[in-house]
């Protein structure tokens, strides 16, 4: 198959060539552009769409999905499943149960499917809000699996998924696969996909390369020295956080927390860890305060946290969330760098967002709004940085990016910083004290090493911890 | 705890049975009660004007009750909080009309002034009942249901679904807002008027990002999802 696509006689894809044979998996990689998700669209045949908007602002926001598709040879899959990076915008509707009535036509044994990415029956009667991005991710999974189709496309899907995810992922590719269907995969985690994938081509930012398979496969993360904390961390002995005994449950009588404590110094780096709607994410917005505990406090430097006005909180808490642009207000690069006071902040702005002052912030990358939400955030007074998912969606650049910034930030102030993860690499990288979340309940550990020795860890996470070992 | 669990039991039973209805019988029961909330004001008279309040009054009592085992408790509350503030603004101006004795109907004259307070609570009796109705038809039909009526069905669902977006947008925009430390928390129950100032304040600010995040965020793939679901419509035909 070779094709070509153009919007307004601007040639964004061109002569890409595929042979798409049947039962073999495609794995895609190179440089992350918008032409590349336009890729995806394409072999899903969710793009071009027909429908033009006589209102010119709409247009203008669709114009890039109604272009002029050229098939020179051969033919897309007669029907394909997608399933892109952005885990929400899978869904039409507001509930798991409908959005699968919509596109299957019934709920019959989807509860049995959902278990296989390690989600309970329970999902179904879900709100797609309330479910964390992996569980959303994983929910969309699930339904393109259940699609009996042609084609399978997967478009930045691995960064979300947890350990239970990936595994579930790969099983149902070898599934598909074996059933005769053809698989593309548009991945930077290479490595994850190599045990499914029969061919590998380059996307140079407009057409496509066969390359070797194995090629620049990284071998994984460095591990960053962050040495501020290293050396730091054992002089301060100053308390930033605790929380004593906390309760929380989103359900009457479901306590998804229970009895929480946990303690966080001044210079350390510490790793909130669980699976995919553990309650990671519920204790960082509690610690910030856009939930309240149902029992139990939290202490902010000693003082209750009620005690602190939100300018206050502000000040000393930078929080950053799983999805940033639920944290944007302003529509415009320049209107959050004229907020910024601090002139070392201020500099960093401008070396990870270099964009003039009337730039869009609806034209940020994933990366950028990220890098924005945090230095938008962040202040001289900083004492404590939060990071929910930060790895969540970013390909291996992005993380590096992410990392480099975090690390110049704890060199110039000394913060505590928790991250809240699924993702064990982190663990490699940062080697951080470790909070381990299961079933309500949460582990701590002072090091990696204790980590991977505790029988509870080794049971739970099996092969997974030799990975990362490796 | 156990009076909680029985409650919530009893909360999901009436929500399962109502939402169990099928979509012409949910339909006609809002029409039907649109049409009594407004339709009955064609029927009231300046001699029986309590009697009729009274009825009215105890009408959207009952479908408050409903709306109370249907609804969420935030929903509802939150509901009525705008309601309450909608009638502030309202009474400021309704109470000059009442004393300065002007006609407040073209169809008959009220000289009592008990009267004439009785007919300037009917308009935001009768808007509470429409919203309570509203909601309650809401919160037991789900867009999707509409897919049924094919084209036409997929056209409402999505604006049903639009309409479902923005409520959840605008429940993320004040999150979003109460991070900077431009809303009030969660709670913040005493009324003060430092809070209702900044709620004031910062409201233009909140429906203008919540419109935004809409129209940049969710229309253009809301838009792709229903395309794709019309294709998928077809091709089931």
């Amino acid at each position: 198959m070779i094709f070509s696509y153009t919007v307004n006689h601007r040639v964004l894809l061109r002569n890409i060539s595929l042979p798409l044979e049947k039962g073999r998996v495609y794995l895609i990689t190179g440089v992350e552009n918008a032409n590349l998700g336009l890729l995806g669209g394409i072999f899903a045949q969710l793009i071009p769409v027909r429908d033009y908007s006589k209102i010119f602002a709409i247009q203008a926001l669709i114009n890039n999905y109604t272009g002029e598709l050229e098939v020179t040879d051969g033919a897309l899959p007669k029907t394909a499943a997608y399933v892109g990076t952005v885990p929400e915008r899978h869904f039409l509707f507001a509930r798991v149960e409908e959005e699968v009535i919509a596109e299957l036509g019934d709920t019959k044994n989807f509860g049995e499917k959902l278990l296989a990415f390690g989600l309970s029956k329970n999902f179904l009667r879900r709100k797609i809000a309330t479910l964390s991005g992996g569980e959303k991710m994983k929910v969309a999974l699930t339904i393109a699996f259940a699609k009996q189709c042609e084609g399978y496309i997967f478009h930045g899907v691995i960064p979300w998924l947890d350990r239970a995810g990936r595994k579930a992922l790969l099983a149902h590719i070898a599934n598909v696969k074996a059933s005769g269907a053809s698989v593309i995969i548009i991945e930077h985690e290479i490595q994850p996909l190599l045990c499914v994938v029969d061919a590998r081509l380059f996307f140079d930012g407009t057409t496509l390369h066969a390359v070797n398979i194995r090629e620049d496969v990284e071998p994984g993360m460095p591990a960053l020295s962050l040495s501020y904390y290293t050396e730091q961390c054992q002089q301060y002995k100053k308390n930033v956080l605790e929380m004593r005994q906390v309760d929380f449950s989103y359900i009457q009588g479901s306590a998804l927390l229970c009895q929480i404590s946990l303690d966080l110094f001044l210079g350390r780096k510490y790793v909130l860890l669980g699976e995919n709607g553990a309650g990671k994410s519920t204790i960082a917005q509690m610690v910030f305060r856009v939930l309240q505990p149902q029992r139990g406090e939290i202490f902010l430097s000693a003082q209750p946290l009620q005690k602190y006005t939100r300018t206050e909180l502000n000040q000393r808490i930078c929080y950053l969330g799983q999805f940033p642009l639920q944290q944007i207000i302003l529509s415009t690069v320049g209107e959050y760098r004229k907020q910024l006071s601090d002139p070392i902040i201020a500099d960093w702005f401008d070396q990870y967002l270099a964009f003039p002052d009337e730039y869009p912030i609806s034209l940020l990358s994933f990366l950028q709004l990220k890098i924005l939400c945090l230095l938008s955030a962040l202040s001289r007074t900083t004492e404590l940085i939060i990071l929910d998912e930060p790895t969540w969606g970013l390909d291996r650049d992005g993380k590096n990016a992410l990392w480099q910034l975090l690390d110049a930030i704890a060199k110039r102030q000394g913060v505590a910083l928790l991250v809240i993860t699924h993702d064990l690499e982190l663990l490699k990288v940062l080697q951080p004290e470790i909070f381990w979340l299961n079933h309500g309940q949460i582990k701590y550990f002072s090091n990696v090493d204790q980590f991977k020795l505790c029988p509870d860890v080794t049971r739970y996470f099996g092969e997974e911890m030799k990975i990362y070992e490796e | 705890m156990k009076s909680d669990l029985c409650s919530n039991r009893l909360h999901e039973a009436v929500s399962t049975y109502l939402r169990a209805l099928s979509l012409p019988v949910k339909i006609f029961l809002l029409l039907a009660l649109g049409a009594i909330l407004f339709g009955s004001n064609l029927l009231v008279s300046a001699q029986h004007l309590d009697i009729y309040f009274a009825c009215l009054v105890s009408s959207v009592a009952l479908l408050l009750v409903s709306g109370y085992w249907v609804l969420s408790k935030r929903v509802l509350k939150n509901m009525l909080f705008l309601w309450a503030i909608g009638v502030v603004i309202y009474l400021v101006f309704a109470s000059i009309k009442v004393y300065s004795g002007g006609a407040l109907s073209p169809y008959f004259t009220l000289t009592n002034v008990y009267d004439r307070w009785f007919y300037v609570w009917l308009f935001p009796v009768i808007l509470l009942g429409t919203f309570t109705v509203g909601l309650i038809f809401m919160a037991i039909t789900s867009p999707a249901e509409f897919l049924r009526w094919g084209d036409t069905g997929l056209k409402i669902a999505l604006l049903f679904r639009a309409f479902e977006q923005a409520i959840q947008v605008l429940q993320d925009t004040k999150t979003a807002l109460l991070m900077r430390g431009e809303w009030i928390e969660e709670g913040d129950e005493i009324i003060s008027l430092r809070k209702t100032w900044r709620i004031i304040k910062y409201s233009p600010l909140l429906i203008r990002v919540s419109v935004r995040n809409i129209i940049l965020f969710w229309f253009p793939w809301g838009w792709l999802c229903a395309i794709n679901l019309q294709k998928l419509m077809q091709r089931k035909k």
